[in-house]
């Protein structure tokens, strides 16, 4: 019996894994491990998650070849939602960042996830995301889009897990909840 | 021109050398009986099967990724694609499957040959 740190995201959600073309691009791109993918996504912006895999990747490729016309970012928060690699908490939450990144087009992100059959992923994070940003239209055009999928809580990453949460604000003691997504660098 | 036919001929287009491929699903259920359901023409993508002999040899063409790439970015507009390949292990298939599938003859295609799951 395969161990449960080894199951696809696609065995831990009761479904079959394919062979994704999405990671094999990925893979000509010399993005070959998970790894690679979490190492671009913090090179994006995914800071926050730095300190999370740093001592984890292996300097293996300069990611900064990899520009965003060769691997999009909608193509990398896919990578990082794809059900054919292992589960991965951190991968989902970077995933999760990278969606909400700008430019990242709603309806580029359906296609994709109908191609990856992540659907259901991307439908989990959409509800997370529109319970912390509820006028946000991105949000809502990804749900529209999405088909209604059964919900499995304990395989995905619980709401807290993509967000950052304050507790002093300007009101005073309060609990606020801001989505994590990519932040440019600013240039000095 | 049904939609699986328009895949796989784009996809014909964009490789460079001969691919064997195995369809299943719709697709296949459209291009491998003759007068099939009407439905079965507006499948919206291809669904294949990388049989276990064949599937180092395939993960490793550059060439074939780059096809696939090419046909899904080809026929985004239309919201057409093929992405489902599924290795022979991960799917449910009759015993022996392999020594019961037959060539599908439609469409014409220059570098694909394509055989249906059964």
């Amino acid at each position: 019996m395969k161990h449960e740190a080894m199951k696809s995201l696609a065995e831990q959600l009761g479904t079959t894994g394919h062979i994704s073309p999405l990671l094999m691009k990925a893979r000509r791109l010399g993005l070959a491990e998970p790894e690679d993918l979490e190492r671009l996504a913090i090179l994006r912006g995914c800071r926050y998650y730095d300190s999370h895999i740093a001592e984890q990747a292996e300097q293996r490729v300069d990611w900064r070849s990899v520009s965003e016309n060769d691997f999009t970012n909608t193509e990398l928060a896919l990578a990082l939602l794809s059900v054919s690699l292992p589960k991965s908490q951190i991968r989902l939450r970077m995933g999760a960042a990278m969606i909400a990144a700008d430019g990242v087009q709603a309806r580029e992100v359906v296609r994709r996830a109908r191609m990856e059959r992540c659907e259901s992923v991307v439908r989990h994070i959409a509800q997370c995301a529109s319970q912390v940003e509820p006028d946000n239209p991105f949000w809502k055009s990804l749900l529209h889009g999405l088909p209604e999928t059964a919900p499995k809580p304990w395989v995905l990453p619980d709401i807290t897990r993509f967000v950052a949460m304050t507790g002093v604000t300007r009101r005073g003691t309060e609990t606020v909840m801001q989505w994590i997504r990519p932040r440019q660098r600013i240039a000095a | 021109m049904d939609n699986p036919t328009r895949v796989l001929t784009t996809l014909d287009r964009h490789l460079n050398h001969a691919v064997s491929l195995v369809i299943y699903g719709r697709a296949a259920l459209c291009l491998g009986f003759e007068q099939p359901r009407e439905e079965f023409a507006h499948t919206e993508d291809v669904d294949g099967i990388i049989r276990m002999s064949q599937l180092e040899a395939l993960s490793n063409d550059t060439g074939f990724w780059d096809a696939i790439d090419a046909t899904n970015e080809e026929l985004e507009t239309d919201g057409l694609y093929l992405t489902h390949l599924f290795r022979a292990d991960q799917v449910f298939l009759r015993e022996n499957w392999e020594q019961h599938i037959q060539p599908i003859p439609r469409p014409t295609t220059k570098h694909l040959t394509l055989l249906p799951s059964t």
